[in-house]
């Protein structure tokens, strides 16, 4: 409890930091006198929040790390199987850690700042603050009483009411005399402000002790005086129209705080909730369980875990990456905001483009991450689904970029300054517009991924309102303000080419986000409109434009280094790459056609066209130029980022050749050559996917595939080989993925006994011995012959070995823990013969594992593997397997009828001869009761030439009878051995003998070649350090313009 | 300059005029069985299974049909024959893609909304265990 209490009071102590932070950095920016004062006590205020932020992270995680299951965060988000790595990810799997480590990179960015931004720091931490505060709100966990919140909320409305109507009404009675037969409305109004202010700070004095104004004349006077305070000002309104002496947009605002001020102290509130704290217990998270509330202090043994699906390193690093890149739009935000009100409309470019840069590459590659994450463990072959959620961080991108490309234009031409100020600031504002709509639980119905709805939609749209207004006030108050761009832009220039960059680039982001947004166009028009029902078609044929537009451009305005560029020289500079980029389209096309490579929409071309001749004339026309524009789209495309990628490594050629120019000028280049690389990985990989595992006789699959797939999935029968496209693909068996414990570790081995340490489901820390026989037979996984080597601890079958560990040791909970298991799956290539035989190249055999877990009583979530070759992925995973098959994997059928043999005796079955030899007690293990007999019978099973020796063991518990069988297993017969029990009146031994029975195992396979998939992540690569080019080089200039 | 602007300007309207046109004209939409058995077009239809009915499952024909509730409160048929489908019994949810053809729903696409065990592990409902 202890624990939690500090966790709240130190978000509190953050919370209460960044608000102070903000206004004394606002007065800082602000005033002429005490500037300095101001700026110290935020420099105290911001510093202090950052520790506590840092404090409360530090906190949650030790709670993590200590098991603190009585805290609802850390029950529903840990457990006491998880290592380390995924341990540490648990901060960031829930909403509230998620926006801690949110608010600890703004601060860590504003730390920087403090001590690098110069004039800056005032304005720009101010906005900083303000955002902290705001995200603070969201992890208080505050409960507010109706009747507190009404009269703190009319506390501050009439003091800041009152702080604006108090100059006036002084200067007002110079300005406008009033009448001396007319009411002083003037003194009117300041007596009811006294009056409510008495009554608001007496009420809040009393309310405290419990003793809430709630009836009687006390209740309605601040009504009565507000209503004279309006009065007051409505009088001051009409004197201000009248005399035009009086600040008119002052009083406006006082007026609005009053009447809100009215509103609230009528209306009836409701108990409300600020955020939601990472520190409840679990009897504070969940007031109706009874038993909870009767043991407030209950700690469960367990959690329940980080979600089996996010158990990845991708879970470690993704989130803070990408948070970090959010975090980072915020600052080229706070310069523009900062640079709006200090009027300074063209100065903060400078200091805001190293950051500017980093947003952009910080976020570009957190979505890159989470794209490749998806296309290696989560999905069906996708590294993007056009899912709200990742379209979320890909508008702010887009925007992103395109301010980036307007300030550009700034800095070198004076041009597109507005454009530059508004797409950074609509960066950041569709940052907290893409965190509404992924946390409000408003994404419900369209999205695959689960969202928690914390409460906090209220305040998420409170914060997207005030940022969105706050700026559009401040860009509506300075617009005229800001330089007259007078010269006129030429066409062939450097900005005209950064100005449509930055128009393409917006214009992707709303159509993107137009789509994306549909559910809540449907709350609010109360339409009922649903995404198109092939919506990744629909972004296919919008995008391909967009893609070939900004390709072109990235190559042709690179070229504008060289500032002015005359038309001549800019054809003649374009002159190679084009023609490289066009000779090189001619060849993959051809190469392409003799393939018979087919673009993935070709069908779909096809189909319009063949229903062209059944529409009107409009209609025929429509969908006539529209697909044969969209038949050629894919062709133009590759000739564009083609023509992108070597024009920019001319520009980078020639850069290098040039002496004087140096590395740092190739960001830009580097970065567009990094965005052709990556529209040619998706080009190809996406669009001519091909299936490997193609079903010769998809009769064989039944009806459970459609069509379709049925033609695109093989069976895989055990140890059958299978021919398909390229490769003959042989099923070798199914294991376990994970083992049912964790941590599991071999300590020593010998040729007896293995000493293995693990930790079971309760977390307790175990080490104790085990037959190494349990680790060297698991006769699926030592097939593998002149296959890929399996690694040791992989070829175990843990299943075994837990059940072993059961029996001997009463650890484990029968179960296990998850279902998923791995298919081993070997994959020998094919070759033709020149006589047309198909013949196999040993040489490159290799083997996946693609993973599957049943999911109900008919589906399976598949988790894919994939082969990586320079030129493609073969990207294969498990569509299929028999029903039940984790309950038939140990099937045992008696091969005789339980026998007694004396010692010395034989029992022969199926001509394997089975003789008693000896008979023993051994101790019993530590843990066990004294009333447990361990025995253990000595077996000889001889076969023809072979022998073996096992050991089963009985344990009897001499109280109650009980009798537990550790049995023997020679996987060589596929037969267990039990010493089932002893016969005590005949002196005999009881055995059983039991055989596997060989279950009829497959597995249903989907394999897909995604060809030059590695230009796609190459180009991320390529483009970020681009990006890291440019903001080296952006820095070093602010550097030596500051010193 | 002027017309250059202009030009500019009115080609971005237009753009953003076919992109509105586009999707509305491409876009389905969440609506009830009535709706669907009146426009005949496809739409997006949320419900819940109606256990009570007969339903029909085989996976290995690729054939199901269920009846289900939609969020008016109708029930109505609907079939499926594109492949397997999930545990209706837990899903909490069905959003079903489909059109009205002859008196039942043929889905096209079916979604399941299931209370998994991949989220969220503190809803309200689910307790702990005790012990």
């Amino acid at each position: 409890m202890t624990y939690g209490i500090l966790g709240f009071r130190l978000t509190d102590l953050a919370f209460v930091t960044a608000i102070v932070g903000a206004i004394a950095f606002y007065q800082a920016a602000q005033s002429r006198t005490g500037a300095r004062q101001w700026f110290r006590l935020g420099k105290v205020a911001f510093l202090t929040h950052f520790a506590s932020v840092t404090a409360v992270i530090g906190l949650l995680w030790a709670l993590i790390f200590m098991r603190q299951y009585q805290y609802q965060y850390v029950y529903s988000h840990s457990s006491n199987e998880l290592s380390t790595e995924f341990i540490i990810a648990c901060l960031w799997e829930g909403q509230e850690g998620s926006f801690l480590i949110w608010m600890f990179w703004h601060g860590l960015l504003g730390i920087i700042l403090l001590y690098t931004a110069g004039n800056w720091r005032p304005g720009v931490l101010a906005v900083v603050c303000s955002v902290e505060a705001i995200l603070a709100s969201m992890v208080l966990g505050v409960v507010v009483e109706a009747e507190t919140a009404r009269w703190l909320l009319l506390l501050l409305g009439l003091l800041l009411a009152g702080g604006l109507l108090w100059p006036m009404l002084s200067a007002s009675r110079q300005a406008i005399r009033p009448a001396p037969e007319g009411i002083d409305w003037a003194r009117l109004s300041r007596l009811a402000t006294g009056i409510v202010l008495l009554a608001v700070v007496l009420n809040l004095l009393l309310g405290m002790s419990g003793q809430w104004l709630a009836t009687g004349w006390m209740r309605t006077l601040p009504g009565w005086a507000i209503a004279i305070l309006l009065l007051g000002y409505a009088f001051l309104l009409y004197k201000s129209f009248h005399t035009r002496r009086l600040p008119l947009p002052q009083l406006v605002l006082g007026f609005a705080l009053l009447g809100l001020a009215y509103v609230l102290s009528v209306v009836q509130l409701n108990d409300f909730k600020i955020g939601s704290s990472p520190f409840l217990t679990l009897a504070q998270a969940r007031p109706e369980d009874q038993f909870l509330q009767a043991n407030p202090d209950f700690a469960p043994v367990n959690g329940t875990g980080l979600n089996a699906l996010l158990q990845n390193y991708w879970m470690v690093i993704h989130p803070p990456t990408l948070f970090l890149g959010f975090a980072a739009t915020l600052i080229p935000f706070a310069f523009v905001i900062a640079g709006l009100w200090s009027g300074r409309y063209k100065e903060w470019i400078d200091p805001a483009s190293p950051w500017a840069i980093l947003a952009i590459a910080i976020l570009g590659v957190g979505i890159m991450m989470g794209g490749y994450w998806a296309y290696e463990t989560l999905n069906f072959g996708g590294y993007w689904n056009w899912d709200p959620v990742e379209n979320a961080s890909l508008v702010p991108w887009l925007l992103g970029v395109g301010g980036l490309h307007a300030m550009l234009s700034y800095r070198k031409s004076g041009k597109n300054l507005r454009m530059a100020m508004l797409l950074m600031a609509a960066t950041f504002v569709l940052v907290l517009y893409s965190t509404f709509l992924t946390r409000s639980g408003i994404l419900g119905e369209s999205s695959v991924h689960s969202f928690t709805d914390l409460g906090l939609s209220g305040q998420l749209l409170l914060l997207l309102f005030i940022y969105l207004g706050g700026m559009g006030l401040l860009f509506a108050h300075h617009w005229h303000r800001m330089p007259a761009e007078d010269k006129p832009t030429t066409l062939f220039s450097r900005e005209f080419f950064l100005f449509l960059a930055a128009v393409v680039l917006t214009f992707t982001a709303i159509e993107i986000s137009l789509v994306t947004s549909m559910p809540v166009i449907n709350k609010i028009f109360g339409t009922r409109l649903a995404a198109p029902s092939e919506v990744q078609y629909f972004y296919y044929r919008w995008n391909v434009w967009f893609g070939i537009l900004i390709a072109l451009l990235s190559a042709v305005g690179q070229f504008f280094y060289w500032t002015r560029i005359e038309k001549a020289s800019l054809l003649r500079a374009m002159n190679k790459p084009f023609l490289i980029a066009a000779l090189t389209t001619a060849v993959v096309m051809v190469l392409l056609f003799l393939g018979e490579w087919e673009f993935a929409y070709q069908e779909k071309y096809r189909e319009a066209f063949r229903q062209v001749s059944g529409m009107g004339l409009w209609e025929q026309i429509k969908t006539t130029v529209g697909t044969s524009l969209l038949v050629f789209a894919d062709d133009i495309l590759l000739f564009c980022a083609l023509f992108s990628v070597f024009a920019n490594g001319s520009i980078i050629w020639r850069l290098v050749r040039r002496s004087g120019r140096n590395l740092r000028h190739t960001g830009g280049s580097l970065a567009h050559i990094g965005f052709g690389l990556m529209l040619l990985g998706i080009l190809f990989s996406s669009g001519y996917e091909d299936t490997i595992s193609v079903n010769l006789n998809p009769g064989k699959l039944g009806g459970s595939f459609g069509d379709d797939a049925a033609r695109k999935n093989v069976v895989l029968p055990r140890n059958q080989p299978v021919d398909v496209k390229q490769y003959r693909l042989v099923y070798r068996g199914r294991r376990p993925a994970q083992p049912p414990f964790s941590d599991f570790r071999i300590l020593t081995a010998t040729r007896e006994y293995t000493k293995v340490a693990f930790r079971d489901k309760d977390g307790y820390r175990f080490a104790l011995e085990v037959p190494s026989l349990l680790f060297s037979e698991d006769p699926v996984f030592r097939q593998a012959g002149s296959l890929k080597q399996v690694p040791r601890e992989e070829a175990y079958n843990m299943a075994k070995i837990a059940w072993y560990i059961r029996l001997q040791h009463h650890l484990l909970e029968p179960e296990m823990v998850n279902k998923r298991a791995l298919y081993g799956v070997d994959f020998y290539p094919l070759r033709k013969d020149a006589g047309g035989s198909v013949a196999i190249d040993t040489t490159g055999t290799f083997r996946l594992y693609p993973e599957a877990e049943p999911n109900g009583d008919q589906s399976l979530i598949p988790h894919p593997d994939r082969a990586i070759f320079w030129q493609r992925d073969l990207y294969a995973h498990v569509t299929g397997f028999p029903t039940g098959m984790e309950k038939t994997e140990e099937r045992w059928t008696m091969v005789a009828p339980e026998a007694g043999l004396a010692l010395n005796d034989s029992l022969v079955v199926d001509g394997v001869r089975i003789t008693a030899t000896q008979v023993e007690r051994i101790p019993v293990p530590e843990g066990i009761g004294d009333s447990e007999l361990l025995t253990q019978l000595h077996l000889r099973v001889q076969r023809g030439d072979s022998t073996w020796l096992v050991h089963p063991q009985l344990m009897i518990n001499r109280v109650t009878g009980g009798l537990v069988w550790v049995d023997a297993w020679i996987p060589a017969l596929n037969y267990r051995l039990r010493f089932s029990g002893v016969d005590t009146e005949a002196d005999k031994f009881k055995v059983m003998v039991a055989e596997r029975i060989p279950t009829q195992d497959y597995v249903i396979l989907n394999v897909i070649s995604k060809p030059w998939i590695n230009l796609l992540w190459l180009g991320t690569l390529v483009m970020t350090l681009g990006f890291v080019m440019a903001i080296w080089r952006r820095s070093g200039e602010l550097k030596k313009r500051i010193t | 300059m002027k017309t250059r602007n202009l030009i500019l300007l009115l080609a971005l309207a237009a753009g953003f005029a076919i992109l509105l046109v586009d999707l509305l004209s491409n876009a389905s939409e969440f609506a009830d069985f009535k709706h669907a058995q009146e426009t005949g077009r496809e739409v997006h239809v949320i419900g819940r299974w109606v256990r009570r009915e007969e339903a029909v499952f085989k996976p290995e024909e690729s054939y199901y049909r269920f009846y289900m509730q939609d969020t008016m409160n109708q029930v109505a048929p609907v079939v499926y024959r594109r492949g397997t489908l999930g545990d209706l019994s837990q899903a909490e949810k069905i959003d079903v893609v489909g059109k009205w053809e002859n008196g039942e729903f043929v889905a096209s696409k079916i979604h399941l909304k299931c209370p998994s065990k991949y989220n969220d592990a503190a809803s309200p409902g689910k307790s702990i265990p005790h012990e």
